[in-house]
């Protein structure tokens, strides 16, 4: 729910109930990580799930150089590595005018999960957020997502990434559509209705049997969460990533408001 | 790749459409997809976890040596710079990875550290006993084998020690209070 605030979205939220069966054999991912345990456990998820090309990278230097190497369909970073962290790499990615490939998709898998974290990632450019611990469940559905959802980038003078709105409101008439929808968040004890609620006894998985924080993650502390059932507050229908042109400078211009609103 | 101008009155807006396109690799391939979430899928990937997790403790145990090195490095250098650094990517590493180890209490102790170390400036003493008993209670969970709500003495014992940490940061002003609808979030799971 609140990550719908910042842009991020469940995956659940963006497909609706029903997905489509992807083959990954074709994709190639770079995971860079500098836990070695982490790194292995997340590659043998994604060859679990069919990817046959898997490379990996201990830090952002090797993570950058490997990427201009490999030239992957997928990154999946870390964020606290040293030297160059996770964020910056991602920022250095995203320069259209250097980078080889400035629209790759990008997850960040980080043990951080407070809202102003997430917020940084998404205005670096990050696709998604998925907050450690992992599990299959929530690394798929994050896959599933940059996947069958791309959503067109948007250029700025001080943004250059994904549209950090996924999905048009025909209904909304105003300016400020996120910082709306985060005061909404944070003021409102009842959930929105979400229509796009993932109804997981309709796949036959129950949400919540691990520690996961399955979520795009936001201010929910790992301490004391389960896995966190968040519903999208201006999710629209899930087959669309119709984009918002009206607003979206606004909510550049308005983005030093939203942080404050969020 | 398309793009889309727009011009506003003081910032120009361009939207792109990324020139590669997934769903093309993943779909075709897949020869249009069974419109279902691929379960075989993550339970393939659970298997695979299962087996991996014969390793798990032994990963704990190399992580609980990082963080025992790193605290050994601020007792001798002080909480300050890179020793502190140090400290907090070992707690913070412990605290992204013990739950999918199996050790989510273990997890969680590490977070409150890893809080600690990164929401306080370098300026604000951090007293010696809090740091102990964090780093001391999560040695005492792993040797215990305390994984999980289960064991009540090492619940009690983290919800202590998170306690703490979050009166010290609330008292320095680094605390943002939960927000009121956290605990629905996280209770809706």
């Amino acid at each position: 729910m609140i990550a719908a605030a910042v842009g991020f979205e469940c995956a659940e939220s963006c497909t609706g109930r029903q997905m489509e069966k992807i083959d990954f054999s074709r994709i190639s991912v770079l995971v860079i990580d500098d836990n070695m345990h982490m790194r292995k456990i997340v590659r043998t998820l994604l060859m679990a799930f069919g990817i046959r090309q898997v490379q990996e990278a201990e830090d952002g230097a090797g993570g950058l150089e490997l990427f201009e190497q490999m030239n992957p369909d997928i990154i999946i970073t870390d964020w606290v590595m040293p030297i160059i962290d996770g964020l910056e790499m991602v920022q250095m990615i995203r320069r259209p005018d250097s980078s080889i490939n400035p629209f790759v998709p990008i997850i960040m898998l980080t043990g951080h999960a407070e809202k102003k974290r997430v917020i940084q990632a998404r205005d670096a450019g990050v696709h998604e957020f998925l907050c450690k611990p992992i599990s299959a469940r929530a690394l798929y559905l994050r896959l599933y997502s940059v996947i069958a959802h791309p959503r067109p980038f948007v250029k700025t003078t001080t943004y250059f990434g994904p549209d950090r709105r996924r999905f048009a409101n025909p209904l909304y008439k105003g300016s400020e559509r996120r910082e709306k929808s985060a005061l909404i968040d944070f003021t409102q004890g009842d959930e929105e209705p979400d229509t796009n609620q993932i109804d997981f006894d309709a796949i036959g998985e129950e949400p919540a049997d691990t520690n996961q924080i399955d979520f795009d993650a936001i201010d929910a502390e790992p301490a004391d969460t389960n896995q966190i059932d968040f519903d999208a507050i201006d999710a629209e229908p899930a087959d669309t990533n119709q984009i918002d042109f009206d607003s979206i400078d606004t909510d550049e211009k308005e983005k030093s408001k939203e942080r404050v609103a969020v | 790749m398309s793009t889309d101008h727009t011009e506003k009155s003081d910032e120009k807006l361009e939207v792109v459409q990324p020139p590669k396109n997934l769903k093309h690799l993943v779909f075709q391939a897949s020869g249009g997809g069974s419109s279902q979430i691929d379960l075989e899928a993550i339970d393939r990937a659970e298997k695979a976890m299962e087996k991996l997790s014969v390793s798990f403790n032994m990963w704990m145990e190399d992580e609980i040596d990082t963080l025992r090195e790193a605290h050994t490095g601020t007792k001798k250098d002080g909480m300050t710079g890179e020793a502190r650094q140090a400290l907090f990517r070992a707690a913070h590493d412990i605290r992204g990875e013990a739950g999918t180890l199996g050790f989510p209490l273990v997890g969680q102790a590490a977070s409150s550290l890893a809080d600690l170390l990164s929401m306080l400036p370098d300026d604000v003493e951090i007293p010696d006993a809090l740091i102990e008993g964090h780093v001391h209670a999560i040695y005492a969970m792993l040797r215990e084998n305390a994984s999980g709500d289960d064991n009540k003495t090492a619940v009690d014992l983290v919800n202590c020690l998170r306690e703490a940490a979050t009166r010290l940061l609330k008292a320095e002003g680094a605390f943002d209070e939960p927000e009121a609808d956290q605990t629905e979030e996280s209770s809706a799971a």
